[in-house]
């Protein structure tokens, strides 16, 4: 029964995007929406396609196996947008070193490109791998097979072509121009649909699982889906100038659109590059040492402090702001005490090692993974204390939050990403270990060296700004004028750019010996005892 | 369920187990209760003192009715009291008088630096020898003049700015205006390149130097020599604004110029304003000891 | 409380209820106050509606990401105050949809940019803006002069822009795409109409130093010269500010 109405409702969704693309494709007068438009018609009737398919063949016999298929296109995925992402990021820090880089075409200049890194990271790299990583774990922790059959595949073809179009459109000049929601209204309808179908895989699974409880990895994985949605539904209410145009203008205005931007933008940091994230710490980390979690009271606490607190201090993106003071003290409070539910999973995280401590040193994915958590721990720590007003007052605007941010992008989001992917790539493809344990602890020294010089060049330019920015002489006149500022950025724009660099470089390593793995000799079949119960459709 | 006990953490598991992940059952640590209720304690002492909490139509004050506006509002009025007898000094004497004295250049100049970068330094360069439209302020060619207390009227209302007391200076568009032909402009800007002594072509200069003065005197006096201090720039010393290359010359008598240079009456305070005239007056003339 | 939650984890469905509800408190009670307490948005004259040639600027500021560098906000700190001007207010982002406040300050604040140099300055910057100012670290976009405004677009935009409570009235869209088009045209010949229509003080000029085309760079520099010029904050008293 409930197969029925899955398929109808795939084959309805997958129909309604056809239509929306074919109506753009008719009248819009604009190139970027038109190339938009072919690029939906492609993609959805490549779905359509699946859909009847799948409904036409006869009932497979069930499997008893996870459906780890489907992940595999996740991992790519994840790689994929990793490397634009990064690349992006480094012509980006490059450009504020060397201007003349611009180029001063519309499609290559800094302001438009700038949300192609944040898009293809946060969307591309980090989206990728937490869905191919939530699918694999809730497989295992619930010893079911992925519910929903097809309906994955689906569901990774739309998140991408979500993130297809977002990233095409910025050179083309569409954005809605709100930092981590600039795709526009249609790539925001298609990707409210394909969250839907994620979430509807995500509780069917959990619906049929054998255990009893539902592990902690999940509690992360799940908040990450449901309140991603929430934000993403409330912050993208806009009111398009009509079907043939992309450009639409966002229902709220000034100082409310401001605050639900924010609340969004937090918890884009919040939900998607931390919640997803520690449910990638719950199941790789304990699996990888092979040593229980330190504490299940603290997963409660650390938990249920994060759901309840991250979404109170969106508000600290505008201290000193014309945002009334309650919210902004409101904002503060909340953050602070937000700390200790933070540091409640760094804990339980990092003693869970204990008893394990030998695996850090010869295991690199391990170390990946314990150096991702140190990061988040000092990224935390970071974030409540330039959430208090007068710390503030210098952090903001400046380049310490772009070093904060990559303190947590680099050395938490990512590093966590890659110490998971060290460890999945090989089960999910069934190889003995990976291609190569040396390349593996050279990404994992690349990356922390470019990770020190890009937070510590921003840490420093970031105090250097706005001392230069506050500092009067003895009779209150100003010290340096604002361009004497933008010279004493110069040298640290180029250590950040270098130190991207070997960021990247890494990340190639890494995508190599991945994909080595990948092409290298299967294991030898063996009887696992750990099946999934309840299997397939 | 079965509770099992961990050797190296001393603490039994949960008796969950999930694709192998087991949990202890460690307690919370003392660390973590305590720092909670400490972040807690001191965020309930920020509401009690702060604006914080919402209700339909109002917001908790808090004890002391902080406002961040009322707190600079306060702030910027203090500082500006504690500088008034700096100001004073600026406006103790006539703007001229100040401007010859070398004390108050020692103390005022470094810091009009600043001010001239981030207001002024954009059209006329931080080193204030200006670009192309927008003058040098260190030459001697001035299109007003360099009195200091006319600088500073300058830069309170600005030329061509929309100020109700700007200084008013436009250069007719003689070509587009129909006033003049091609042919004519041509033969002017033979005759303009040979006051500033430019190479020119002598065939054009006898009918240029009548129009000139037909035309272009009235403003740019005699033989375009200036002295009208009536915002059109003597045109014999070869410092231009625009150009004194025979096509920039030409598009300038083609199409008209007005400059404008913005006024800064409501961006800037009177004591800033004449510091900044008398930082151009500085810059521009050297004082004697 | 371990155990209340033994039980609650055995419940994907009633778990997931928990997260939501858990998870909305923030936004009820940071957001829905916004639009009930009165004075969030202070009473100050002088705001009105972006004249289309403006509107049309603004969507070009957001579709370059000028937000990137530049913020237009400045905050309530002498020092922003001190470099910039008086503290923005939440009013003269009312008719700001987005807002543009921004995150990062790369380059200069701009909310009060307005007046503060002419077209020419702007023109010459925006096309290259190492040549104006030495050590800019900003893109050049020369190709906003070279490419046509899109004037046709403007009706759609206002109606749009009245949908999301911009007060618009039927005669602002009507005459739309022609207020557009005669705002940057220093002959235009009703330039009262457009007076009429969007008050006193707004620029009437051809902003790009070419008359024969409104070009992009028309009303990009339209939109940045009123940038921070309608309320008269120094004028406002401490009351009327303090909330
Ligand atoms: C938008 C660009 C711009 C800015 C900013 C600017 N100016 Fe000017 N300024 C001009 C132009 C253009 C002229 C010449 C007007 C003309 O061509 O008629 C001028 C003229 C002047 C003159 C008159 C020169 C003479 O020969 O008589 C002075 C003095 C001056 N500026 C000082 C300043 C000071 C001080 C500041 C900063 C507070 C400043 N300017 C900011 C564009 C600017
Ligand atoms: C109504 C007064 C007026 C008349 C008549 C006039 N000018 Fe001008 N001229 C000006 C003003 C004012 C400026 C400066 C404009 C500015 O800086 O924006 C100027 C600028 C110039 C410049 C540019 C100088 C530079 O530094 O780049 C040239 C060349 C020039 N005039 C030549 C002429 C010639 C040739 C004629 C006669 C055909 C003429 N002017 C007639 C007022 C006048
Ligand atoms: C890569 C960063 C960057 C981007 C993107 C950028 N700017 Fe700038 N902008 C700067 C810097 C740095 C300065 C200061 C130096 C200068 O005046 O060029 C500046 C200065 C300015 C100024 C002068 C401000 C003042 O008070 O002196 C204006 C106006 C301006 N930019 C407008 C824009 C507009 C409009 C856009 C988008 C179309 C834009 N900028 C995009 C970096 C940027
Ligand atoms: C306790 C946890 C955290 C707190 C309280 C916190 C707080 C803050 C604060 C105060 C800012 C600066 C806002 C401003 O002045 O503009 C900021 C910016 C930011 N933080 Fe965090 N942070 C936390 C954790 C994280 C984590 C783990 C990440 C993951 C990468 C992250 C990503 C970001 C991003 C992307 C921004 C930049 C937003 C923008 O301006 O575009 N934060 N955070
Ligand atoms: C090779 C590695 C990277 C480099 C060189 C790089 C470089 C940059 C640069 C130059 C900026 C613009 C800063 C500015 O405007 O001043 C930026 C912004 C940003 N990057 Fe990266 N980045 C890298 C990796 C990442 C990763 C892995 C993530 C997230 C997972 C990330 C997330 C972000 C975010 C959220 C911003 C916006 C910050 C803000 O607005 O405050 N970056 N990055
Ligand atoms: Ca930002
Ligand atoms: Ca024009
Ligand atoms: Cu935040």
């Amino acid at each position: 029964m409930t197969k029925i109405t899955e398929n109808i409702t795939a084959l309805i969704c997958s129909l309604l995007v056809l239509i929306t693309g074919a109506i753009v494709v008719l009248y819009t007068s604009e190139t970027g929406f038109l190339l938009h438009g072919w690029l939906m018609i492609f993609f959805s009737a490549w779905a359509v396609l699946t859909v009847v398919r799948r409904m036409n063949r006869p009932l497979e016999p069930k499997s008893l196996e996870y459906n780890d298929e489907v992940i595999k296109w996740g991992v790519l995925g994840c790689l994929f947008w990793g490397i634009i992402g990064f690349t992006v990021g480094d012509v980006l820090a490059w450009q504020l070193a060397y201007p003349d880089l611009n180029g001063d075409l519309p499609w290559t200049n800094f302001g438009r490109i700038r949300p192609i890194h944040t898009t293809a990271v946060i969307f591309g790299f980090a989206g990728n791998a937490l869905m191919s990583t939530s699918f694999y774990v809730v497989q295992r922790t619930s010893r079911a097979r992925l519910a929903g059959g097809y309906l994955g595949w689906l569901v990774f073809g739309g998140y991408n072509l979500f993130v297809l179009l977002a990233v095409t459109g910025y050179p083309l000049g569409i954005t809605q121009g709100r930092e981590y929601a600039e795709p526009e209204w249609y790539a925001d309808i298609l990707l409210l649909i394909v969250w839907l179908g994620y979430f509807w895989i995500y509780m069917r699974t959990l619906a049929r699982r054998t255990e009893p409880h539902i592990y902690v990895a999940n509690w992360y994985y799940l908040a990450f889906i449901v309140v991603i949605a929430m934000l993403h539904i409330v912050n993208n209410l806009v009111v398009p100038f009509g079907l043939e145009y992309t450009k639409s203008y966002s229902l709220f205005s000034g100082v409310q659109d401001a605050m639900t931007q924010w609340w969004y933008g937090h918890n884009a940091a919040g939900f998607f590059l931390t919640a997803g994230f520690l449910g990638m710490v719950y199941y790789f980390l304990p699996k990888a040492a092979n040593r229980p979690i330190y504490s299940y009271r603290m997963s409660i606490v650390g938990f249920w402090g994060i759901t309840f607190l991250y979404l109170w201090v969106g508000s600290h993106h505008l201290h000193y702001t014309a945002l009334p003071d309650w919210v902004q003290i409101l904002g503060m409070t909340m953050s602070v005490i937000l700390i200790v539910p933070s540091w409640a999973s760094v804990f339980n995280a990092i003693l869970t090692l204990n008893g394990a401590w030998d695996k850090v040193r010869t295991d690199p994915a391990i170390r990946f993974m314990m150096v991702a958590v140190l990061f988040y721990g000092l990224t935390t720590f970071e974030g409540s204390f330039m959430a208090i007003k007068p710390v503030n007052s210098l952090s903001h605007y400046t380049d310490w939050t772009i070093g904060h941010v990559h303190a947590g992008a680099l050395g938490w989001v990512a590093f966590i990403t890659f110490g998971s992917m060290y460890k999945m790539v090989p089960w999910i493809w069934k190889r003995d270990g990976v291609y190569s344990i040396r390349l593996e602890a050279w990404h994992f020294w690349l990356a922390l060296t470019g990770t020190f010089i890009y937070v510590g060049a921003m840490w420093n330019s970031g105090i250097t700004q706005s001392l230069m920015w506050q500092t009067y002489d003895g009779e209150g006149n100003f010290l340096y004028s604002f361009m004497d500022s933008v010279d004493a950025m110069h040298g640290y724009y180029i250590a950040r750019a270098i130190g991207g660099l070997l960021y990247l470089i890494g990340a190639l390593i890494g995508a190599y010996n991945i994909y080595m793995t990948v092409q290298g000799p299967r294991k030898a079949p063996q009887q696992s005892n750990n099946l999934p119960v309840a299997a397939g459709e | 369920m079965q509770i099992e006990h961990d050797k190296v953490s001393g603490q039994d598991t949960t008796g969950h187990e999930w694709d192998g992940i087991k949990e202890l059952n460690t307690p919370i640590p003392r660390v973590v209760t305590w720092s909670y209720q400490l972040t807690i304690l001191f965020s309930i002492c920020y509401w009690v003192l702060y604006p914080a909490w919402p209700y339909v139509t109002d917001f908790t004050r808090g004890l002391t009715g902080y406002s961040s506006r009322e707190e600079v509002i306060d702030i910027l009025q203090s500082s500006s009291n504690e500088r008034e007898v700096s100001i004073a000094t600026l406006f103790s004497l006539p703007i001229d008088e100040l401007a010859e004295n070398t004390a108050i250049r020692k103390q005022y100049e470094t810091s009009a630096s600043v001010l001239f970068a981030d207001n002024c330094g954009a059209c006329h360069g931080a080193d204030l020898e200006g670009q192309t439209k927008f003058p040098n302020l260190k030459d001697e060619a001035w299109l007003w003049s360099d009195l200091p207390e006319e600088i500073e009227a300058t830069i309170l209302y600005g030329i061509n700015s929309g100020h109700d007391e700007e200084r008013y200076a436009e250069m007719t568009a003689f070509g587009r205006d129909e006033i003049l032909t091609k042919e004519e402009i041509s033969e002017l800007v033979a005759y303009v390149q040979s006051i500033s002594g430019q190479p020119h072509d002598e065939a054009l200069l006898a009918s240029g130097t009548e129009l000139f003065e037909e035309n272009c005197s009235g403003c740019h006096g005699d033989g375009g020599e200036g002295g009208l201090e009536s915002g059109a720039p003597i045109l014999t010393d070869n410092f231009w604004i625009y150009g004194g290359d025979a096509q920039t010359l030409s598009d300038t008598i083609w199409h008209g110029r007005k400059g404008v240079m913005p006024s800064w009456e409501n961006r800037l305070s009177k004591a800033d304003i004449r510091k900044l005239a008398l930082y151009v007056y500085w810059q521009s003339h050297e004082l004697e000891e | 409380m371990s155990t209340a939650h033994q039980k609650l984890e055995r419940h994907s469905l009633k778990f997931t209820i928990m997260i939501l509800l858990v998870a909305s408190l923030g936004g009820l009670f940071e957001i829905a106050p916004l639009f009930t307490i009165d004075n969030t948005v202070e009473k100050v004259e002088g705001m009105r509606v972006y004249t289309p040639l403006e509107l049309a600027g603004r969507d070009i500021y957001v579709r370059e990401g000028c937000y990137a560098c530049h913020s237009q906000m400045i905050r309530t700190l002498k020092s922003d105050v001190d470099r910039y001007g008086s503290f923005s207010l939440a009013a003269e982002s009312m008719y700001d949809h987005p807002f543009q406040w921004g995150s990062k300050r790369t380059g200069p604040d701009l909310a009060r940019i307005g007046g503060k140099y002419s077209d020419d300055w702007h023109v010459a910057h925006l096309k290259a803006p190492r040549e104006v100012v030495k050590g800019s670290v900003m893109p050049g976009y020369g190709f906003l002069a070279d490419t046509n405004l899109d004037t046709d677009k403007m009706r759609a935009a206002l109606v749009a822009q009245s949908r999301v409570g911009v007060p618009y009235g039927e005669e602002h869209i009507e005459n739309a795409i022609k207020d557009t088009a005669a705002q940057a045209d220093p002959e235009a010949e009703f330039e009262d109409e457009i007076i009429e229509r969007y008050g006193e003080g707004i620029n009437i000029r051809d902003f790009d130093g070419n008359r024969d085309r409104v070009s992009e760079m028309d009303a990009l520099v339209a939109y940045l010269q009123m940038l921070g010029t309608l309320v008269e904050v120094d004028a406002l008293k401490k009351e009327e500010l303090v909330r």
